[in-house]
C-alpha cells in the first residue's frame, strides 16, 4: 500500500517541502499545517512532487490557497518534479499551465533567484 | 425581436427549435445568427460533425467567426455543457452570448437521454442572471417523442413551423422530467463491491485493478480512480457512515457506483464554471470532466453516484 510522508529543509533561503507518496482528503491537512510552517519562516517555497502518486482536489485546494498567500505578498511557490500521468487533478483543472513547474528541485531553485538576504544557507 | 422568454428570464433566453432534420432551413435561427454577429456578441455552436456541416453551409464565410465545439466530445457527459458554456460567457466579460446546441443527438442512449433532459432543465436555473440565448436543436424526424416532451418541459420557449410560442408544459422553477429522477436498476450480481470508511487507497487500488482488467487505457484508468476517489473523499467529509462501492461491466462500458448516507442539495454542484485557481468544490466538477457519464440520485440520507467510462470498441 502506497505510505504518505512529508520532509522540508531550507536552501538558500528557500523552504522545500517534498512530498511522498498520495495526497487525499486523510493527508492534505498535515501539507496544510507543514507549508504554513514554511510559509512563516520564507516567502519562497518549492514543493517537491516527484514522489507524489496520487493527488486529488482538496490537496489542490490547499495548494492553491498556499499559491496565493504566497503571490499575494511577493512570494514564490514553485512545483518541481510533478508527473501528468499521476497528478491529473493539475492539468484538468487548468492549474499545471497558470502555476510555476519544473521539471525537479535543481530547476526550481534557480528559478527562485538569489537568496533574498545576506545568508547564503548553511 | 420581442420573445415570450424576456418575461420569463432575466437574463437568459432558452428556446428549443424543433426542425425535421434540416436545422439550416429554419429561418428563425438564420435570423438568430444573423442578430448574434451583427451585435458582436460571442456566438459559439457546439452541436455534432453531421449538423455542423449543415450549419457551416448556411453560415458561409461567417462561420469563421464562430467558436465550434464538436458536441459529442463536449457533451458526451451531458453535466459537461453548463460549465462549458458558462466558461464561454466569461470569456465575453460583459457582452452577450449565444449559443447555439443540440444537447440530444439521434442515437444517445437513454441514460444519456435522461441526464440530457436534467441538464436542459437546469440550465433554466444556471444562467438565470447570465445574459445569454441559448437555442437548442431538436430532430423530431429521428429522436424519440418522449425526448421531444422532456423538450417542451424544459424550455419556456418552443419554435415549432415556424411558430414562436410559450411552451405549455414548462413550469418555473424548472425541474427535471420525473423520469430523471427515477431510482437506478440496482448493481448487477456479478459486479464486486467494497466498504470503505477511513482509508481511500484501497478505494483507488480496487478501481484501478478493475480498470486495467476492462482494458482501460492508462490515462483514462487514472481519470477513473480520480474520479471515484474523489466521490469516496465526500463521502468521508459529509457523513459518518462510510460508503459502498460497486464496479461492474456493462455493454461497452466500465461502470463504477458510489453510494453512502449523504445527500447532495444544490442542484447545480459540479456544473458551475471554474475560475482555475478557486479553492474548493472541484470535486464534482472535476468527476463531470473525466467520465462519459455520471449519474446522481440524491435524497434525504442516500446518495448515489454511478460512473459511466466507454471501452474502445474491439
Amino acid at each position: 500500500m502506497e505510505e504518505f510522508r512529508l520532509s522540508s529543509e531550507t536552501r538558500d533561503g528557500v523552504a522545500i517541502v517534498k512530498v511522498h507518496g498520495y495526497l487525499d482528503v486523510t493527508t492534505c491537512g498535515e501539507l496544510d499545517e507543514l507549508l504554513a510552517d514554511a510559509r512563516r519562516q520564507q516567502s519562497r517555497i518549492i514543493l517537491d512532487l516527484a514522489g507524489v502518486r496520487f493527488m486529488d482536489t482538496s490537496s489542490l485546494s490547499v495548494i492553491v490557497a498556499h499559491w496565493r498567500k504566497l503571490e499575494g505578498r511577493g512570494g514564490r511557490l514553485l512545483l518541481a518534479g510533478a508527473q501528468q500521468r499521476y497528478i491529473r487533478a493539475l492539468w484538468i483543472t487548468g492549474l499545471a499551465s497558470r502555476m510555476s513547474l519544473y521539471d525537479d528541485v535543481e530547476e526550481a531553485l534557480a528559478a527562485a533567484g538569489p537568496p533574498e538576504t545576506a545568508s547564503s544557507g548553511d | 425581436m420581442a420573445s415570450p422568454a424576456a418575461a420569463v428570464s432575466r437574463g437568459l433566453r432558452h428556446l428549443a427549435i424543433l426542425h425535421h432534420g434540416q436545422p439550416g432551413d429554419v429561418s428563425a435561427l438564420r435570423g438568430i445568427v444573423r442578430d448574434s454577429l451583427d451585435r458582436d456578441e460571442g456566438l459559439l455552436v457546439a452541436v455534432p460533425d453531421a449538423s455542423a456541416d449543415r450549419l457551416r453551409a448556411v453560415l458561409g464565410t461567417e462561420s469563421s467567426r464562430v467558436t465550434w465545439m464538436d458536441m459529442t466530445s463536449l457533451g458526451r457527459n451531458p453535466a459537461r455543457i453548463i460549465p462549458a458554456i458558462l466558461a464561454f460567457a466569461a470569456r465575453h466579460q460583459g457582452r452577450k452570448v449565444t449559443c447555439i446546441n443540440e444537447p440530444v443527438w439521434p442515437g444517445r442512449s437513454a441514460g444519456e437521454r435522461q441526464e440530457a433532459a436534467r441538464h436542459e432543465a437546469l440550465v433554466n436555473l444556471a444562467f438565470r442572471e447570465v445574459p445569454a440565448t441559448i437555442v437548442c436543436l431538436y430532430d423530431t424526424t429521428a429522436l424519440p417523442r418522449s425526448v421531444i416532451a422532456d423538450a417542451a418541459a424544459t424550455h419556456p420557449v418552443i419554435l415549432s413551423e415556424g411558430r414562436e410560442q410559450a411552451s405549455t408544459s414548462y413550469r418555473e422553477p424548472a425541474e427535471p422530467p420525473a423520469r430523471c429522477n427515477r431510482m437506478l436498476a440496482p448493481p448487477p450480481r456479478q459486479s464486486c463491491e467494497l466498504r470503505y470508511h477511513r482509508d481511500l487507497r484501497p478505494v483507488r487500488s480496487f478501481v484501478a485493478k478493475a480498470a486495467q482488467q476492462a482494458g482501460l487505457s492508462s490515462p483514462r484508468a487514472a481519470d477513473l480512480v480520480l474520479a471515484i476517489s474523489e466521490l469516496a473523499a465526500n463521502t468521508l467529509r459529509h457523513t459518518r457512515a462510510g460508503g459502498t462501492l460497486h464496479v461492474w461491466r456493462s455493454s461497452g462500458a466500465l461502470i463504477c457506483q458510489v453510494q453512502d448516507t449523504g445527500q447532495i442539495t444544490d442542484p447545480l454542484a459540479g456544473r458551475r464554471s471554474q475560475s482555475a485557481d478557486a479553492p474548493g468544490g472541484k470535486g464534482l466538477w472535476l468527476v463531470n470532466q473525466v467520465c462519459d457519464l455520471v449519474q446522481i440520485r440524491t435524497r434525504t440520507g442516500s446518495t448515489t453516484i454511478r460512473l459511466h467510462m466507454r471501452l474502445a470498441q474491439r
